[in-house]
């Protein structure tokens, strides 16, 4: 059984202590949203566990008892932050960048072209990354991470610049990377009914620690999402089960 | 196979216009050895190289003893400038890094100036001083950068950049100070220098300067898909895996080296490590397998030329190149920014 382990840790930027003795465990085959206001710490404790970060206090994946190297986690980011004039198949390529040579084995290539047909993208395979929507810009960064089969995925806000369509297309796909490969997606959402409608468990992020970590239907609740949000919501649920969440108005506080 | 068939298909043309630049080069670099106040026609030309050097023939002489280390020079420098270019570029994220606004051709020139003045580091033969001080005080520069950049946090490319511009002042205040304190001969000595010319171009410079590229060229080759990457962004190559501040200071070493060697001989040759990468870019795109190997041949090519034209501006008289680079290089870079292309 893998798991992502992540042991009391802390992130301190410009002597401000960002995230503090956060802890949490996360097991494969799992999706896991992790939410939050702006400024609660969620893109930090992210890139932590994808070691973009200093930080304090242990993250190890465990397969089996034994601890894997943490190159088997990936970082998607925002998508503000990306720009390239390579292509999309080069973009995607680029997913395996440790294992490529001068030459590319052809194997690769058609790896590259599966992934491109199973994403819809194999129309956009030559165009400029530069020239792509920010949603498509997305998805190809979603197919350079998942190409090298990472056992944990980390989206940061993957839904934020895509429309309903793409939104339910990309996390789909992000549930079922992980049941297939028996990885850990852990993703950043906003979108609380998206976040009830997808998650296995959500995260709680509130002032840098851990507020609450536990499946959706007890994350859910009136009253802890008015005491982390500090407005007021309706939570309704739909004929599926699944919870839905309408903000009412700014009271609270 | 449609994707697959549409990315060999332009690594394809990627190839073949490398082959074409290749046979471009070959034409211009014996253009540039035929032209000179000695008129000579290609075949002629040709037939000579071919033949190697022989003792008390007039035309085999100054194409063996003069033109062809001039012209090689030019493809060492060209390349190796071309090369830097696009590493630094590269690694700084910043389209306008480059041997100039890093401050190392600065560096280089204090050192030249310095070794006139002073005879430092007091070798012999005497000649060698030059190139040798030149070299020294721009790999001090270089490590000045890389130092200061260890201490910025996460290797930060502006404060890198900024640095550059520091150590670009600090030399060249140096500089005036050594033409200052200089005497007539001297001070026309470091200005000829400063012009950046091939003049002084000889077989061991071909040698040292073509070593020290073949070298770092094929070590080069397998950062190649890491640099790649982290044309893509830091987080992003580090992200995938890339080491990205290890890799910074490995391939700014390398680069640091080339562009030592390069500037040593010849003097301040701008705007080559600016430009070349730009228009490889251009062509080639992003995938450093072929963007590095075509900035190093547009590097050698706006050379050539540049070396072409110097010859034949003025008959009877060879304008240093420096010049002629820079002229060529300040159009380009207006064009660029006015076209916002930087």
């Amino acid at each position: 059984m893998l798991e992502l382990r992540v042991k009391d840790v802390m992130v301190e930027l410009d002597k401000h202590i960002i995230i503090d003795s956060v802890s949490a465990r996360f097991t494969e085959g799992t999706v896991n949203s992790v939410i939050g206001v702006n400024g609660a710490g969620k893109t930090v404790f992210v890139k932590a566990i994808a070691n973009l970060l200093p930080h304090q206090g242990s993250i190890s994946i465990i397969d089996r008892g034994r601890e894997l190297d943490r190159k088997k986690i990936a970082y998607v980011p925002q998508m503000t932050a990306i720009n390239s004039e390579l292509t999309v198949f080069e973009m995607i390529l680029l997913g395996k960048v440790l294992h490529l040579t001068w030459r590319v084995e052809k194997e690769l290539l058609r790896e590259v072209e599966l992934l491109l047909n199973r994403m819809k993208l194999s129309q956009l395979s030559n165009k400029r990354f530069s020239t792509l929507s920010g949603g498509q810009k997305q998805m190809v960064i979603m197919a350079q991470s998942i190409i090298a089969k990472p056992k944990v995925l980390l989206l940061d806000e993957p839904t934020s610049a895509l429309d309903l369509k793409h939104q339910i297309e990309l996390l789909d796909m992000s549930k079922e990377y992980a049941e297939e490969n028996q990885a850990i997606c852990l993703v950043i959402m906003h979108d609380l009914s998206l976040v009830s409608r997808y998650s296995d468990t959500v995260v709680v992020l509130h002032k840098g620690t851990l507020f609450k970590h536990d499946l959706p239907k007890h994350v859910m609740e009136q009253n802890l999402l008015e005491q982390v949000y500090g407005v007021e919501v309706e939570v309704t649920e739909t004929k599926k089960g699944f919870k839905a969440i309408t903000p009412l108005n700014v009271s609270i506080r | 196979m449609e994707s697959v068939s549409q990315y060999s298909q332009i690594i394809r043309r990627r190839k073949q216009f490398l082959f074409i630049l290749a046979i471009v080069f070959v034409v211009i670099f014996i253009i540039d050895i035929m032209v000179g106040s000695s008129s000579l026609t290609m075949v002629e030309t040709v037939k000579i190289i071919f033949e190697g050097p022989k003792e008390n023939e007039r035309y085999n002489a100054i194409i063996w003893g003069i033109r062809l280390p001039m012209a090689l020079t030019c493809v060492c420098v060209g390349a190796s400038l071309g090369l830097a270019g696009v590493q630094m570029q590269t690694i700084l994220n910043n389209p306008l890094a480059s041997p100039y606004t890093l401050g190392v051709s600065s560096a280089a020139g204090f050192g030249a100036a310095f070794s006139i003045v002073f005879g430092f580091p007091y070798l012999s033969p005497s000649w060698i001083n030059i190139p040798v001080s030149a070299m020294i005080f721009s790999l001090l520069a270089s490590a000045m950068i890389a130092l200061a950049s260890k201490r910025m946090e996460n290797n930060d490319t502006k404060s890198m950049i900024l640095f550059g511009v520091i150590m670009n002042f600090f030399f060249a205040a140096l500089q005036t100070l050594m033409q200052y304190i200089s005497n007539q001969s001297q001070t026309t000595e470091i200005l000829h220098w400063l012009f950046g010319s091939l003049a002084k171009a000889n077989w061991l410079g071909v040698l040292i300067c073509s070593s020290v590229f073949l070298i770092i060229f094929l070590i080069s080759l397998r950062y190649n898909w890491q640099l790649t990457a982290l044309s893509v962004g830091e987080d992003r190559a580090k992200s995938l895996g890339i080491r990205t501040n290890k890799l910074r200071i490995i391939v700014f070493i390398l680069s640091a080296l080339l562009i030592a060697a390069a500037v040593s001989y010849v003097g301040s040759i701008g705007f080559i490590g600016l430009v070349a990468p730009h228009f490889a870019r251009t062509y080639m795109g992003e995938d450093q397998r072929y963007l590095a190997p075509m900035s190093a041949f547009f590097g050698v090519i706006l050379l050539l030329t540049a070396s072409i034209l110097s010859k034949i501006v003025i008959p009877g008289i060879i304008i240093p190149v420096g010049i002629i680079t820079n002229l060529v290089g300040v159009g380009f870079l207006a064009y660029l920014m006015l076209r916002r292309k930087i």
